[in-house]
């Protein structure tokens, strides 16, 4: 009698962690699937980042500045004689 | 026997029957899962893997290369490749003309690109597209057309640091420059995993690590983009005012041995490589080799100074202003007469010059321009860079020796000569010159001694302020530098109207921050000589760049009081607004 006790509740036991494993196999499938995601977020921010600091490069090409300053802005370069120093 | 016990009998029959049956199923089932496991196990378990286990690559970006204040030089950014199975596309051939439409190409040559290739699994279609036709393209839904992440490398300052930085080819690999140089480190490694894949392609597990990700390494080099651009432009302006074959021009700071500028003419743009010549390519700076003409002679003048037997007063007779060195004879432009060594350098005396070359003895003039790295490479690990030419000393005949002091018989690079000249500007000491920015200095060599080097700075300085290279002068700063006009050789002798215009000098001279070479390869608006058409290059851009890296005046020039000027500045109460 006392066996047959100890053999159910093994097995309830096992049962309960076959359960168990299997919850928890799909909970890790289910971070995984997340951690995945939040790297594809990454790499793509990554991305943007790069192609952002490349459209700022662009944008601040010495040529462009150079023209916008001159053209746009009527700036000029000070001639020496316009220099002062502060010492 | 009644019919109830018959009945009963009949009952136990059909219990054990079933019972019987259900067992033999059981013991079925028992044995077909033991099979499974046991027997079947590896080749299940193979098929298994083999339909959801993949190894999957995990894409490791090229570095970029950024300049010493951490603008971006090099970039990659992700683009869009179209590749077909030509099978499956053949499929849908009735479509191809829309396809053809969104390429902007014909049917024809679709047909020739993917007909003779239907044995092949995977043809590029085209690959680094735009994101608007990558997007085209997948609206298209063609059967056997797919895109497939790759990476392009952008260039934002494109043609102005074109030939440092070099470019990659289509499959992201460093072709020429600093992306060959450094292409290892740039690249780093992709990582390899093994996953599990869903029937739907998605990875649901990482199974294993098999090789770890290591992502490409940044890269910083020594050059300030700043400076290089007004390098690039006063070089772009002067070869095409002078109609010139080519020019180049290389900024090193002689303190730290890096380079901070290094443009050529003609350049090209690495963003759009087509139709381009190789030869626009070549970093002249460091590929091309030229005679060094008069910006030789301030080496000649330092091994003789530190020979002892020579002081900058010491009396050199130049007149007539030729003289006989076995069958040749050396030449000055005029007749100088007699003249001291700091004369020598200021005047540029061809004779002088010689003379002292003559007078010392072969192996210690060697030595000396061995010492100032002449006929060697500099530990810039740019591709293609050649070695200079200097004869052993055992070989010279006269005339050579005597040539040698006025840079004839012997050949260097723009950032070889810029080496040279950063000693001088240095004190004496040999700092490697770097395309990397530097953390910490890697030892000096001592070249000279620091009076001799600042002795042979105030000579060049005269040259700036009274000689041959006034046009050098940079308002507000002591300027030392020499210029030198040389005729080109070609296979047959000395070209009589070919010349290359030299200028190599330093700002300011007192402390030099800066050190810097500027060649003019052949001129043909009328000037030749290095101190018309060279030396102002170097005053335009020191100009700028002293400017730029805010490097302080140390000539007094001209100007109001600063305290007149600030009181011209003091704002009204009733203008001054508050903050």
């Amino acid at each position: 009698m006392k066996l047959v006790a100890i053999a159910l509740i093994a097995g309830l036991c096992a049962f309960a962690s076959a359960i168990d494993l299997v919850l928890n196999r799909h909970a890790s499938r289910k971070l995984f699937v997340e951690l995945q995601s939040l790297r594809d977020t990454r790499q793509r921010l990554d991305q943007e980042w790069g192609q952002l600091l490349l459209e700022q490069a662009t944008w601040a090409t010495h040529v462009r500045i150079e023209s916008v300053a001159r053209d746009a802005l009527g700036m000029v370069t000070p001639e020496s004689s316009q220099v002062f120093e502060l010492r | 026997m009644s019919d109830r016990a018959k009945f009963v009998r009949e009952l136990k029959f059909r219990r054990r029957l079933v019972v019987t049956v259900f067992l033999c199923g059981a013991a079925a089932l028992i044995w077909r899962a033991v099979e499974l496991q046991l027997y079947e196990r590896e080749f299940l378990q193979g098929h298994g893997d083999a339909r959801h286990l993949r190894v999957d690559q995990i894409h490791a970006d090229r570095g970029m290369i950024l300049d010493r204040t951490g603008e971006p030089l090099a970039i990659s950014t992700p683009t869009q490749s179209a590749w077909i199975q030509p099978t499956e596309f053949l499929q849908d051939r009735e479509r191809w003309p829309e396809l053809a439409e969104t390429l902007g190409i014909s049917v024809e040559q679709i047909d020739a690109l993917v007909l003779p290739r239907l044995d092949r699994k995977f043809v590029y279609l085209r690959r680094h597209l735009t994101p608007d036709e990558g997007a085209a393209i997948r609206n298209l839904g063609l059967a056997g057309v797919d895109l497939q992440q790759e990476y392009r490398r952008y260039y934002p300052a494109a043609e102005v640091t074109s030939h440092v930085i070099g470019f990659t080819n289509v499959d992201d690999r460093g072709q020429e420059g600093v992306e060959l140089a450094y292409d290892e480190h740039l690249r780093g490694a992709p990582g390899l995993r093994r996953v599990l894949k869903d029937r739907l392609g998605r990875i649901v597990e990482d199974v294993e690590r098999l090789q770890p990700i290591r992502p490409g390494e940044d890269i910083r080099l020594s050059l300030d983009e700043r400076v290089q651009y007004v390098a690039y432009r006063a070089l772009k302006n002067a070869v095409y005012a002078e109609r010139a074959r080519a020019g180049s021009m290389v900024i090193v700071d002689p303190r730290t041995g890096e380079i901070i500028a290094m443009v050529n003419q003609p350049s090209y743009n690495p963003n759009n490589r087509v139709d381009l010549k190789v030869e626009y390519f070549r970093n002249r700076a460091v590929t091309d080799l030229f005679e060094p003409g008069s910006t030789m002679k301030p080496f000649t003048i330092a091994i003789a100074l530190e020979t002892g037997r020579y002081q900058p007063d010491t009396v050199i007779e130049t007149a007539p202003g030729y003289f006989k060195v076995g069958r040749n004879t050396v030449r000055d432009i005029k007749n100088f007469g007699t003249l001291d060594v700091a004369g020598v350098i200021e005047k540029s005396s061809n004779v002088g010059s010689s003379k002292i070359a003559l007078s010392l003895e072969r192996e210690t003039l060697w030595k000396g321009l061995r010492r100032f790295g002449f006929g060697a490479l500099t530990d810039v690990a740019l591709p293609g860079e050649t070695f200079g030419h200097l004869n052993d000393y055992a070989n010279w005949s006269d005339i050579e020796h005597a040539t040698l002091a006025f840079g004839y018989g012997l050949s260097v690079t723009a950032i070889q000569l810029a080496r040279a000249y950063a000693v001088l500007a240095n004190d004496g000491w040999m700092q490697p010159l770097s395309i990397l920015q530097r953390d910490s200095l890697p030892p000096r060599e001592r070249v000279i001694e620091a009076g001799t080097a600042q002795v042979v700075r105030r000579m060049l300085e005269r040259v700036v302020t009274n000689g041959t290279a006034q046009r050098a002068q940079v308002p507000g700063y002591s300027v030392a530098g020499k210029t030198g006009t040389v005729h080109k050789s070609n296979a047959s002798g000395y070209a009589e109207n070919r010349y290359l215009s030299l200028f190599a000098g330093m700002i300011p001279a007192s402390k030099p921050r800066l050190v810097a070479v500027v060649i003019i390869d052949e001129p043909m608006a009328g000037e030749h000589f290095g101190g018309r058409v060279a030396a102002p290059i170097f005053a335009t851009v020191m100009r700028e760049v002293t400017r730029i890296l805010n490097i302080a005046p140390d000539a007094a020039h001209e100007q109001r009081p600063a305290a007149t000027w600030l009181a011209t500045q003091v704002v009204q109460p009733a203008a001054a607004t508050p903050r």
